[in-house]
């Protein structure tokens, strides 16, 4: 008996020092490839893709978003299935795109799903400013073993997003997409940024950014969540509180909204939305007494955050137009929209869809 | 069938059960790979003329292999851990956090994400913490004279309420949208992002554990007997205690440490161990060492295979192990007395 245990105890020693053994003498035969390139991926590391790249994958959504946007043919799957309010605005040839999951928020994602969808690369996001960085691109490369992972920052700030959008552009061979992309965001970045210098600060409004369905948590300007509303020149009610960086949504109380008594609301929670007009709490503060709230538009892809990447490039418009109606005038919200969508969201609106979205999120007939 | 032929047949099962399982192991996941492909594989480094592709390779050793031995030991050392907690603390209801290891490495590792993220300094802080929150509730039980095994389970209790709560406090300051999740996750036990690298980190106070649980086999039986009678014997009973208390630590930090906090085995396997083995420590600490090890295995296969996200293998343990306890209880239940 003692015996059969000093045995199992044996086995199982052997069988560790087995797969440390093979893990160390193990050198994978290297494929032949005769396109091969080296490039420096964005946190600098040096990485061997092949030429002429035709299928690929990211880990999370974000840089799904982009290669949806700049190169929709060569990605291979998604993160999360697509819902079916956002597939009315996805072209039939991607609504079944296979799901294969991924590492964010609180979910790991299964190696073997992605190296069975074939990708010739996988794109890997790096949180700006997140930590411990390397180690997890380190740690993809490990597992996804000969298939190349590349590094992109995925940049959290509509600013910055810019050279992810031409880095990756150039990885996929989508030059023309990416810059065109790129001006687009940057057209509508220069209107605002040169109409908020001209803001004194009597002219700005206050907006308070609801999310949750009760509308009571909100992100003041130190976290990324809101910064649409700062990049257009306005105050964000939730700064009084003095909140660092480092907190992203905080819960408030009804009568601290009332305090601040916002002249615009955007809300990205259709539930909350579409109770404030008939709540008691809220009806006596000054944007819901105008009609000032507004619904972040959410499909394909959302407009004003969550996730906060590429897709809120057609939030700054929105945002400008919904917070200083008059000094935007002369953007044709319903032109924007459509180019935006034909262009990177693959989908040809008529007029009328695009009239559907914009007053579905709060906007006047008039100002559009 | 008489007693003795079924229990060398049972011994015989625990034997094989994880070495069939282990090998099984390899065939399963979401990459469909063939028998044949696994098997060249496997046997490619000692016949080096196989013809293997890079793929197969990467996903048989540097996927499933850390995995499969991840959840090996990882099942092994709980279930150890827990048999040899249930004996010398006389209950049946006593798991391996009694002493506040699980909350204590909770802690350390919700700490480590907190501060840096990287995944080294999170398995070293869990495994550390997990060590320091047993040893304040043992001096803490030492510091009372009139301490016995009631001061030292309701110490333990305490300091695990107390890094339970230092574990929410880490929460309430967390990022919601990129630290928090991390903690959750961690808590919720995942074998997912294991690799060779941490698996050798933890061989030694694994291999320390083990060795101190199989030595003091003998010695757990005595203790069951009850103090004096150990006392009457030649044993000190609390030092004993002290090594298995301390072995234990070792063998649950570890497993901790590389898969978060996995509820149930520790608790439930030396129990389905007693049923099929008989309350004799001498095998008892062997068999659960097996069958926690088949059965982790077993489970951590349907979270990687199932679907095609992972599912986090804490919410699995019960939902697999349940019915299992409940088939085994249904058979009888004689052994506990």
């Amino acid at each position: 008996m003692e015996k059969k245990m000093k045995v199992i105890l044996l086995i199982l020693a052997i069988l560790i020092v087995l797969g440390v053994a093979t893990h160390i003498f193990l050198t994978p035969s290297t494929v032949e490839n005769s396109g091969s390139q080296n490039i420096t991926d964005m946190i600098n590391r040096s990485v061997e893709i092949p030429q002429g790249i035709g299928n690929v994958v990211a880990t999370s959504p974000p840089m799904t978003t982009v290669l949806y946007m700049i190169a929709p043919d060569k990605l291979k799957a998604v993160n999360f299935q697509w819902t079916d309010e956002e597939l009315k605005y996805v072209p039939s040839q991607y609504a079944n795109l296979p799901v294969v999951g991924g590492w964010f928020g609180t979910q790991d994602g299964s190696y073997e799903e992605f190296i069975a969808s074939e990708p010739d690369i996988v794109i890997e996001s790096i949180d700006e400013g997140g930590d411990g960085d390397l180690s997890t691109v380190n740690e993809r490369q490990e597992k996804f073993g000969s298939i190349p992972v590349v590094a992109v920052r995925d940049t959290t700030n509509v600013e910055k997003v810019g050279e992810s959008i031409l880095f990756m552009g150039k990885i996929v061979g989508a030059e023309d997409k990416a810059n065109q992309l790129n001006d687009f965001n940057n057209k509508y970045l220069d209107m605002v940024h040169d109409k908020s210098s001209k803001l004194s600060d009597g002219d700005k409004k206050t907006v308070y950014y609801a999310s949750g369905d009760d509308g009571l948590q909100t992100s003041p300007s130190g976290s990324s969540h809101g910064q649409l509303i700062d990049l257009v020149g306005a105050k964000n009610a939730a700064d009084s509180l003095n909140q660092g960086n480092t907190t992203s949504s905080i819960q408030v109380s009804i009568e601290q909204v009332m305090s601040w008594n916002p002249d615009v609301i955007i809300t990205t929670d259709p539930e909350f939305y579409a109770g404030v007009y008939n709540d008691s709490n809220w009806a006596h503060i000054k944007a819901v007494q105008n009609k000032e709230v507004y619904l972040s538009p959410q499909s394909p892809f959302k407009w004003f955050d969550r996730p906060v990447g590429a897709n809120m490039i057609i939030g700054v418009p929105w945002t400008a137009k919904v917070i200083y109606p008059d000094d935007y005038k002369d953007i044709n919200m319903v032109g924007t929209v459509k180019e935006f969508y034909s262009n990177f969201y693959h989908f040809d609106l008529s007029d009328d869809q695009a009239k559907e979205i914009l007053i579905g999120s709060g906007m006047k007939e008039s100002n559009l | 069938m008489d007693k003795e032929s079924k229990e060398i047949i049972s011994i015989v099962l625990l034997i094989f059960l994880p070495i069939i399982l282990f090998f099984a192991s390899f065939l399963l996941g979401r990459y469909p790979v063939s028998p044949i492909d696994v098997i060249n594989t496997i046997l490619c480094p000692i016949f080096p003329q196989l013809e293997v592709s890079p793929t197969i390779t990467t996903i048989v050793y540097e996927i499933r292999l850390p995995r499969i031995i991840a959840a090996i030991v990882v099942g092994a050392a709980l279930s150890m851990a827990g048999a040899a907690f249930q004996s010398i603390f006389k209950n049946p209801l006593v798991s391996p956090d009694l002493l506040g290891v699980s909350n204590g490495a909770g802690f350390g590792a919700a700490l480590a994400i907190l501060i840096s993220g990287a995944g080294v300094v999170t398995q070293i802080f869990a495994f550390v913490f997990g060590i320091i929150s047993v040893s304040i509730t043992y001096l803490i039980s030492r510091a009372y004279k009139a301490g016995g095994i009631l001061i030292l389970v309701l110490s333990g209790v305490a300091i695990s309420a107390f890094f339970n709560s230092l574990i929410s406090a880490i929460k309430f300051i967390a990022d919601p949208d990129d630290k928090l999740p991390e903690i959750v996750y961690w808590l919720m036990g995942s074998l997912a992002s294991v690799n060779l690298d941490k698996l050798i980190m933890i061989l030694i106070p694994i291999i320390i554990g083990t060795i101190i649980l199989m030595a003091l086999r003998w010695h757990m039986n005595l203790l069951a007997m009850g103090d004096e009678e150990a006392q009457s014997l030649g044993l000190n009973p609390t030092r004993v205690r002290l090594l298995i208390i301390a072995g234990c630590t070792l063998l649950t930090s570890a497993a901790v440490s590389i898969s978060g906090i996995i509820g149930w085995v520790g608790l439930v396997i030396p129990h389905m161990t007693r049923m099929i083995v008989g309350p004799d420590n001498r095998v008892l600490i062997p068999a659960s060492l097996s069958l926690g090890a088949s059965f982790l295995l077993l489970v951590d296969n349907i979270s990687r295979a199932l679907i095609s996200i992972e599912i986090p293998i804490g919410i699995l343990t019960a939902i697999i192990g349940v019915p299992i306890f409940l088939y085994l209880l249904k058979k009888g239940y004689s052994e506990w007395s």
